[in-house]
């Protein structure tokens, strides 16, 4: 990501110093740079137009005693600005129920400005939420999901259970008619002998009947069976797997239709934000009400649906106001026997999030992106490295490992295969 | 020198007998009971063709059925506003305080899993069996879950609006209104209790104790003017002696004298010197069997031998000799006690576990003059658990039984159980106006109350505990209450018509009364804080002073009752190490625990000698009738216990309390309690008038002494201080050099690859020194690794799931049997042979001379459990690699491939594997914890659960080394020696258990592995454990030769009845 927009930066450059003269081209481009900023850092707590967990910033350098240069100090380390006593800073602190800002250090002064300078050309809030490119692949995979969602209804177990029940009866009812049609025939033949000699060949006696004697008995049995084991081993495929809590593609509806690729992927809010236990903690934790509440209390989504809070919103806050938890459907189950530990593999291992449950931030519907079977785990703990490096636990294996002349070492080497390691 | 002496584990392994012999050829008692199963009228072994077609058409539907179902939905459902200090996944501490013990309670997702001993407190961080089962108890279904009026269920503020009105009218009218409870040191208590007495002033306050400690209080109160029972110092004492005080057991404080005692027994740091530990006693208790020198004496004679011991000292002194009464009785033993105490002025300590206040005063005057006051004994800081006195609550019983008493409240204790006359408590109760019971369930007394205000569980409550003058413990809740119950404090309060939270009141009280009297901190927040987060808040000590006292000891010798006749029976009820007073009675875990002594689990009985088991022709399995102060117990099973007194029968208190619950109903036996008395002014567990025959049925207790034989192999050693001090290795040599291979640098000769660890090797050292064999790591192991409870029909199958054990050994002393017999291991014929299965070679013992050797033993504790060898013998046996080993040095169980063949079980030499026979959860079959949702609340989340067919056995606490080392990684920092402590290790009282990494070179565990006197068990069959064992040292070797003389004495002397 840093590597693209520096590229960019050193291709714009020229560009910039070439048309000095024109500067309302270069101001386009800082716009773009501003946006890209804006929605990367910004968008978790501020709008351009409504107020969030921090003010509508529409204008907010037309605002008394915002100068761009006290913008820039209070964007990069407004907990510095109060401190060090400025009035207006700590006004407004005191005016946001002394709740800080986030520092934003790591922007330098021109990438600031350039933020600000895209507030002051945002156009306004439909147009803005529409924009994004992420938006049109949000609502493809919605699409997608909502197909997938439909056949697993088709596909469900009680639909299964009826489809062989049908089978069954069907099957007897052939078994009955055909024997009535026997019967009916030794009576025809009996009573009626010279009628049934003189009747026509009937099509199944002239041509399938032959048809039927010519066929390889082996080869036939071979292939029906062949295809009966191969259709009915897939289902039992399917259900044996889902017996032992094999779910890959496990997608619940939930209570609240949250929506990851909105949060996770429009607005980029670090998963850990609100699965906030990932890194210190086994669970990575649904996060309580009140941590919706953080946002939402102020984010309501009235732009969407005609000036109406959202209605899945509006959940989230009754929730928060009837003291009543939500209940979620839990969609990674292992099993009981089976321990794992979050922030093992989040704060020691630096395994991404999505190395375990897939692109969540183009999620509209939560699925189950790995089988999370056994031997899924164990193929990440051969292959992942254990970074001995940067941690004192592992100085003695650093030391061994540099004796060794060896510079990698995986987590299996480390008994990451071994049975206690996750079954106690 | 070898060690060679005879050890064996119980009669029916010492004695061959043919059953035990033909259970132990097998590693499992029994096979499935498959023609049990099968044996019902519709199923057959034999089933014939149309079964097979039943069976076949039920179990294809039952796939069809099966292979409907879907995922079952799982709900995840977070906090609404989740607290700040809770990290779901991580578990939280908090510090509270259980029965005087301060503890930590570990919660996980906001419910109490386990308890552990709080480190910052004069424990240590020890915990009894009893402490660590009591969160069983907060998840017991069958607690009170409302208050109730005359048995039916009742509204909270119904029925404090009665109680107060009832209240208000008898205090108007002048008549006596009575709070009975258990000794209370909780300053907010007494202070509700005070408030509660200003606004009703016929009020008074009375303690009773179950067992008590009357005699100690008041012998102190005549002798030094302080109605107090000291603080024992057994850590200040090279010399300990004992009567029948078991102090390591059930007596006073024993988590704390444990540790104290074990203090001055440590060889680790290359100490020479240990304490040397009388005791006399009748039964042999935990105490006595962790003695160097053990004497029996019968109880009546408790008196006489304190008076004795006080004339060898006087003689000494140069004082003059009280009048004992009879003649000598112990031989020597005596007389040598008395020398060492003499030679260790100041430095020994003599307790006596009478509860008679004339024999404490004796007891009380040789500490005087032994100058033991200031030093072992303190009076200045001393111990506030037990402040009741008997003869208050007997006047009491006397009030009640008149009529005289209109209001009875009573909290903490259960005195229609405990008091020896039941009849006059329930009928006095009857007789008062208004009778109001705070117990947690429908206890004896609950019932026959007007009025139960159920009082919360401890870990629902705030309290604070006065445990030693000057010291402050802390209770915080650990959980929401899980029922309506309401805690005693505020039920007090809110009949004083005072509305406050227990946590305000105690709060304030602390700082009006507390906070002034300290100088420690300058803001009460700080110190409050503080003091909840430690569990424990300590004035400065006071200097123990030395005591003098002018008691006239002649005359308080003469109130000392006079032993029973010789021959004649005696009769003590004592208080077990598990269930004690019998107020956990209806919790599995303790019920299910083995006896440290005689291995009994789920039942009381009558332990007898082998001399009077002799007499009356009885054998184990057999049963007693058995009449004690007019009261009849029948057929009460029989054990005849090696090294307990002649002519004394010991029955357990605690038990027969099957209206308690399902579990207490299940473990029923007898109730003791009726055969007490009250004699000179407190009450007494000792009768003489005794009457025993034998029984008429036979009854097989559930007893798991010897459900793991050891063939006689080499697994204890032991050995005396002078052969210590001599060869610091004594009895440890190297004796296998027939294993060796000479070829290979005199490696044992080995059918396996070298292991290859990485990292860590974790082991364990358990040194049988410090060991007393108390039984509280296997409780805490229950907890931790949800080792399920299976019941009495189970242990006497053999299949107990405990995944540690202690095995007790025996050994005659060696002044009891010939030196030839004795060289002896048990299981080996005199030629030498190995005697499995075979009788051939035992001498069956018999006969008064029999009967004789068994009059005293030696005993040794070996805890067991999973050795985690290097070179597993279950681990090539398994033949679908369940059982593995792991990098760190581990023997690794995974349940999830065991297939159940148990090869593993009979390959272990340690016989330390179990084997689930049944499911034990969600089995109603096994009503104890696991099969209801609140039972369900105590298992730890981080261990698995297991089913049925797969085996288990102690993974070194796995769970926990992996938290450990993830603190450490999350910590960027290496694992810290001492940061990983196993279960059993941590709640061990005396720190006889050490865990760590082994690669770790300045470890304790490395250092203790490289001690002269760690050695593995079965070290030759070279199955390289990573559990060493430490040589146990007996202070004994000089007294020995005295002794064999004075034993003599008592023989003949024994002959001669």
């Amino acid at each position: 990501m840093v590597h693209t927009s520096t590229l960019k930066r050193l291709l714009i450059l020229p560009a910039i110093i070439g048309l000095l003269s024109l500067p309302t081209v270069a101001s386009a481009q800082d716009v773009a740079e501003g946006e890209k900023l804006f929605n990367e850092n910004c968008t978790a707590c501020h709008a351009v137009d409504s107020k969030m967990i921090g003010p509508a910033l529409r204008d907010v350098q037309k605002r008394p005693g915002r100068s761009e240069a006290w913008l820039v100090k209070w964007i990069r380390n407004s907990p510095g600005l109060i401190a060090s006593g400025d009035a207006l800073a700590v006004k407004l602190y005191e005016e946001n129920n002394k709740s800080n800002m986030t520092n934003f250090e790591f922007l330098n002064d021109g990438q600031v400005k350039s933020i600000l300078k895209y507030i002051e050309t945002a156009p306004t809030a439909v147009a803005a939420t529409t924009s994004p490119a992420g938006g049109g692949e949000a609502t493809s995979v919605a699409a997608t999901q909502s197909a997938q969602g439909g056949g697993e209804s088709f596909y469900s177990s009680s639909t299964l259970f009826v489809l062989t029940i049908l089978i069954i009866v069907l099957l007897a009812i052939t078994l009955l008619l055909s024997r009535v049609k026997v019967m009916l025939g030794s009576l025809m033949s009996k009573k009626f002998p010279e009628d049934v000699a003189a009747a026509k060949p009937s099509f199944y006696e002239t041509k399938f009947l032959p048809w039927l004697k010519d066929l390889n008995p082996t080869i036939t049995i071979l292939v029906v069976g062949g295809l009966f084991a191969v259709v009915g081993g897939g289902f039992y495929f399917k259900y044996a797997n889902q017996e032992i809590g094999v779910q890959k593609g496990y997608a619940p509806t939930q209570p609240i239709a949250f929506d990851h690729s909105i949060h996770a992927g429009q607005y980029k809010i670090d998963c850990q934000f609100c699965h906030s236990t990932a890194s210190y903690s086994k669970q990575a934790s649904v996060p309580s009400v009140n941590t919706c509440m953080n946002c939402h209390s102020y984010v309501d989504a009235k732009d969407k649906y005609n000036g109406e809070v959202s209605p899945e919103i509006q959940e989230v806050r009754d929730a928060y106001k009837n003291n009543t938890p939500i209940k979620w459907v839990r969609i990674h189950n292992l099993p009981d026997h089976a321990y794992f530990n979050h922030s093992q593999h989040v704060a020691i291992g630096k395994v991404e999030c999505q190395t375990c449950h897939g692109p969540i931030e183009t999620m509209k519907k939560v699925e189950q992106h790995t089988s999370l079977q056994m031997g899924w785990c164990i193929n990440c703990h051969r292959e992942a490295k254990v970074d001995v490096a940067n941690n004192d636990y592992y100085e003695k294996l650093h030391n061994e490992l540099k004796g060794m002349g060896r510079k990698e070492y995986t987590v299996a080497m480390n008994g990451g295969l071994e049975c206690a390691k996750c079954h106690y | 020198m070898e060690n060679k002496n005879k050890y064996w584990k119980g009669l029916e392994e010492l004695n061959r007998e043919p059953a035990f012999v033909q259970a132990n050829k097998n590693e499992f008692a029994e096979g499935l009971p498959l023609e049990e199963a099968f044996s019902e009228d519709t199923m057959s072994m034999s089933s014939n063709r149309r079964d097979f077609l039943k069976f076949f058409g039920f179990s294809v539907s039952a796939v069809a059925l099966a292979a409907c179902n879907t995922a079952p939905i799982k709900n995840v459902i977070p906090y609404v506003i989740k607290p700040e200090e809770i990290t779901p996944g991580n578990p939280n501490w908090y510090a509270s305080t259980y029965n005087n013990l301060p503890v930590l309670v570990k919660t996980r997702e906001g419910r109490p899993i386990k308890v552990e001993g709080n480190d910052k407190s004069f424990t240590g961080g020890g915990v009894d069996a009893y402490g660590q089962a009591s969160i069983l108890s907060l998840y017991d279904s069958e607690r009170l879950d409302a208050a109730l009026k005359d048995g039916k269920a009742a509204n909270w503020a119904d029925i404090d609006k009665e109680i107060s009105g009832k209240l208000e009218k008898i205090a108007a009218n002048g008549g006596a209104i009575r709070i009975v409870t258990n000794s209370v040191n909780s300053p907010s208590m007494l202070s509700a209790i005070e408030e509660f007495t200003a606004k009703y002033p016929t009020t008074k306050h009375i303690a009773y104790d179950a067992i008590s400690y009357s005699g100690i209080i008041e012998a102190n109160k005549m002798c030094f003017d302080k109605a107090v029972v000291p603080q024992y110092n057994f850590d200040k004492a090279n010399i300990i002696v004992s009567f029948a005080a078991d102090f390591l057991g059930a007596w006073l404080s024993p988590v704390e004298f444990s540790r104290q005692w074990a203090k001055n027994r440590n060889l680790r740091d290359g100490q020479k010197e240990l304490s040397r530990h009388y005791q006399f006693e009748s039964l042999l208790s935990l105490t006595g069997s962790n003695a160097d020198i053990r004497m029996t004496m019968k109880p009546s004679q408790q008196g006489t031998y304190v008076v004795q011991l006080y004339n060898a000292i006087a003689k000494l002194a140069g004082k003059d000799a009280l009048s004992s009464g009879t003649k000598e009785l112990a031989g020597n033993a005596i007389g040598k006690a008395a020398t060492d105490l003499w030679a260790n002025k100041g430095k020994g300590l003599v307790v006596c576990g009478s509860n008679d206040h004339a024999t404490q005063c004796i007891v009380n005057g040789i500490n005087e003059m032994l100058g033991n006051y200031g030093t072992t004994i303190d009076l200045d800081n001393y111990s506030k658990q037990y402040t009741a006195t008997d003869a208050g609550f007997e006047a009491f019983v006397g009030e009640l039984a008149s009529g005289n008493v209109k209001a009875v409240i009573m909290h903490g204790i259960n005195p229609v159980y405990t008091y020896h006359d039941s009849k006059k408590i329930a009928d006095g109760l009857k007789k008062a106006e208004l009778s109001v019971s705070l117990s947690t369930s429908i206890d004896d007394t609950a019932k026959v109350c007007q009025y139960v205000a159920p009082d919360n569980h401890f870990l629902e409550s705030w309290s604070d505990a006065e445990i030693k003058a000057g010291y402050y413990a802390f209770a915080q809740p650990t959980i929401q209450h899980v029922f309506e119950t309401r805690q005693a404090l505020e039920s007090f309060l809110v009949w004083a018509g005072n509305t406050t939270t227990a946590y305000d009141y105690i709060k304030s009280n602390w700082k009006n009364k507390m906070f002034g009297a300290q100088t420690r901190y300058a803001s009460f927040t700080t110190m409050w804080n503080e003091s909840i987060q430690n569990g424990v808040f300590a004035l400065p000590t006071k200097t123990a002073s030395a005591y003098t006292s002018a008691t006239n000891y002649a005359e308080m010798a003469s109130k000392i009752a006079a032993p029973s006749q010789e021959g004649a029976l005696d009769f003590v009820a004592y208080e077990g190490v598990a269930l004690r007073d019998g107020s956990q009675a209806n919790n599995p875990w303790l019920q299910e625990m083995p006896d440290p002594i005689t291995k009994v689990t789920w039942d009381n009985y009558a332990s007898l000698s082998k001399f009077n088991a002799d007499r009356l022709k009885v054998e184990e399995g057999d049963t007693v009738n058995v009449t004690v102060n007019g009261v009849k117990y029948e057929n009460v099973p029989v054990i005849i216990q090696p090294g307990q007194a002649r002519d004394t029968i010991g029955m357990a208190i605690g038990y027969g309390r099957a209206e308690m619950g399902k579990v207490a109903a299940e473990a029923k036996g007898f109730d003791i309690y009726p055969t007490r008395s009250f004699s000179n002014g407190s009450y007494s567990n000792i009768a003489t008038k005794v009457d025993i025959t034998k029984g008429s049925k036979r009854y097989e207790l559930a007893r798991t002494q010897t459900h793991h034989s050891i063939e006689g192999r080499d697994i204890v050693r032991e050995a005396t201080l002078d052969g210590y001090k001599a060869d610091p290795q004594v009895n440890n040599h190297d004796h296998h050099g027939l294993m060796r291979d000479p070829k290979n640098n005199n490696q044992y000769y080995t059918l396996w690859e070298e292991q290859d660890t990485k990292g860590h090797k974790w082991g364990m050292a358990i040194d049988l020194n410090a060991c007393t064999g108390c039984g509280a790591c296997i409780v805490s192991c229950n907890a931790e690794n949800n080792v399920p409870v299976v019941g009495r029909d189970e242990v006497r199958r053999r299949r107990e799931m405990h995944w540690i054990r202690i095995d007790r050994y025996y050994r005659f002393s060696p002044e009891t049997v010939n030196e030839e017999d004795n060289q002896l291991g048990a299981g080996f014929t005199k030629s030498g042979d190995l005697g499995i299965g075979e009788n051939e070679g035992y001498t069956r013992l018999e006969g008064e001379e029999a009967a004789a050797m068994y009059d005293n033993v030696s005993v040794v504790h070996v805890p067991m459990m999973c050795q985690h060898c290097g070179h597993a013998p279950c681990e090539t046996v398994c033949p679908v690699l369940a059982t593995t080993h792991s990098s760190e040095g581990l023997n690794q169980m995974t349940y999830n491939r065991c297939i159940g063949t148990k090869y593993c079980a009979n390959n272990c030499p340690y016989k330390v594997r179990r084997f689930n026979w049944f499911r034990y959860n969600d089995n109603d079959n096994f009503d104890y914890y696991m099969n209801n949702d609140l039972g369900k609340m105590v298992i730890n989340p981080d261990v698995t659960v297991r089913t049925r067919g797969v085996m288990e056995k102690c993974s070194f606490c796995v769970q926990r080394i992996q938290y450990g080392k993830l603190q450490a990684k999350l910590e960027n920092r290496k694992v810290q020696d001492g940061d990983i402590k196993t279960a059993c290790q941590q709640t061990c009282p005396t720190g006889a258990i050490v865990f760590g990494d082994l690669k770790d070179p300045n470890s304790e565990i490395n250092r203790l592995f490289r001690n002269e006197r760690s050695y593995h068990m079965l070290d030759e069959l070279n199955v390289q454990p990573s559990v060493a064992y430490m040589t146990k040292i007996r202070n004994t070797e000089e007294v020995k030769k005295d002794n064999s003389s004075a034993k003599t004495e008592k023989h003949e002397e024994s002959h001669a009845h």
